[in-house]
């Protein structure tokens, strides 16, 4: 079930990205790869004042996961794949959760949060494996 | 058709186990929405092979009533068996709702999927194999006539085609009891009448349809059985015949309902 969802996500997301033409595909892949890569840059380049670059780093935090709660808000969730149209199927309950669990997780969008997120865990490194750590566990 | 029979035991009556369990038991159901009573301590028994027509005004609860039913909306209280298997238990609830295909009113299908892709989705999640998976889409979208709109992404279909492909969706597994909301609305005549002759088609399968419907000409012409409802209460029930009486279905809807005249139209129109 999970395959065949995972299967039907990238069917729907593709089709919605060809409406859409690849002009808007390659120009928010680009803005959303620099913007990531941007933000995991400030956790790996020390900054001169610590206190500084923690401050930088909870705003742009704050500003992806604002962003990201806001795309959802306003779109009305992702919607790619629709729990109202798999009720009607009669599918084991814990079994359809799970596997659309799955499938949402494979979500671009969220592998840029992802890189975003990581200059916790460089930003961490630079005090020590500990604190490493401590950004990894805060970023998961 | 024969061999069908509709009751509706009065509210609170002790459930009588029937030998062979008719293709949908409704029991004492009830929902509200806030200070509103959306659906009454309904009680509706279909047999199996019977077609079966809801019909009431706008707000009466049809869909309420028909979204409970088939495991959409969780009631307030009452039961809800098809073929048998409680709709509402989590023990026998996916195995009811394998034994339905339903059409709700207003399904949100994957606007960027075509017809054939949805289908062949769907089929394979419901457990069928791919060689009938295949052969069925084949089947639907020719019977359906959606063939000319098999690369056109269902975002791009009208409403009554959008129709289609939900009817397509609903009949996919082969289905011994069909639930459609409003299954006439926004379809052309012709296509009215196509899917008419796959819900009789269904019927002499001895299958179940149940609808629910404003196109009164259609229940009459479709059903054995009917159901008036208004304000969230069966209010008449029984073959159609006994329904309509002399008249015509919705001679007798109108006197049922109560309804009214407009009174000689609108204040502004009048000379």
């Amino acid at each position: 079930m999970v395959s065949l969802l995972i299967d039907m996500r990238r069917t729907i997301a593709r089709r919605g990205l060809e409406r859409r033409g690849a002009g808007w595909l390659v120009g928010a892949g680009v803005l959303g790869a620099v913007a990531a890569l941007g933000t995991l840059a400030l956790g790996v380049v020390p900054d001169a004042d610590p206190a500084v670059g923690a401050d930088v780093l909870a705003l742009l935090f704050a500003l992806w996961v604002g962003g990201r709660l806001a795309q959802s808000a306003l779109s009305g969730g992702d919607g790619t794949l629709r729990p109202e149209l798999f009720a009607l199927l009669g599918l084991p309950r814990r079994r359809l959760a799970r596997s659309l669990l799955i499938a949402g997780l494979l979500d671009p969008g969220l592998a840029l949060l992802a890189i975003a997120l990581g200059a916790v865990i460089a930003f961490g490194a630079h005090a020590g494996a500990a604190a490493a750590l401590v950004g990894l566990a805060g970023r998961c | 058709m024969t061999g069908t029979a509709l009751v509706e035991p009065a509210p609170g009556a002790p459930a009588a186990t029937p030998a062979v369990p008719p293709a949908l038991l409704i029991r004492g159901l009830s929902k509200r929405f806030g200070d509103t009573t959306a659906v009454a301590e309904v009680s509706l028994q279909v047999e199996r092979g019977a077609f079966f027509g809801l019909v009431g005004p706008n707000g009466a609860g049809k869909t309420t009533l028909l979204s409970m039913a088939v495991g959409l909306l969780r009631p307030d209280a009452g039961r809800v068996h098809v073929l048998g298997e409680d709709v509402w238990s989590t023990r026998t609830g996916a195995r009811a709702k394998q034994l339905l295909g339903v059409m709700p009113d207003g399904l949100a299908l994957p606007a960027h999927l075509t017809a054939r892709e949805l289908l062949t989705y769907v089929g394979l999640l419901r457990g069928l194999p791919e060689p009938r998976v295949r052969e069925r889409t084949a089947e639907l979208i020719d019977a359906l006539e959606l063939a000319h709109a098999e690369r056109t992404l269902i975002a791009d279909h009208s409403t009554g085609m959008r129709k289609k492909v939900a009817l397509a969706v609903a009949l996919l597994h082969g289905p011994r009891v069909l639930v459609l909301d409003e299954p006439f609305e926004a379809l052309d005549p012709v296509s009215a009448a196509v899917v008419c002759g796959i819900l009789d088609g269904v019927v002499a399968g001895r299958g179940t349809v149940v609808i629910s419907s404003h196109a009164m000409a259609l229940v009459e012409r479709l059903c054995d059985h009917v159901a008036v409802m208004a304000g969230g209460r069966v209010l008449r029930a029984g073959s159609l015949s006994q329904v309509r009486g002399s008249g015509t279905l919705e001679a007798a809807f109108a006197e049922i309902v109560g309804a009214r005249s407009a009174g000689g139209g609108l204040s502004w129109y009048r000379c």
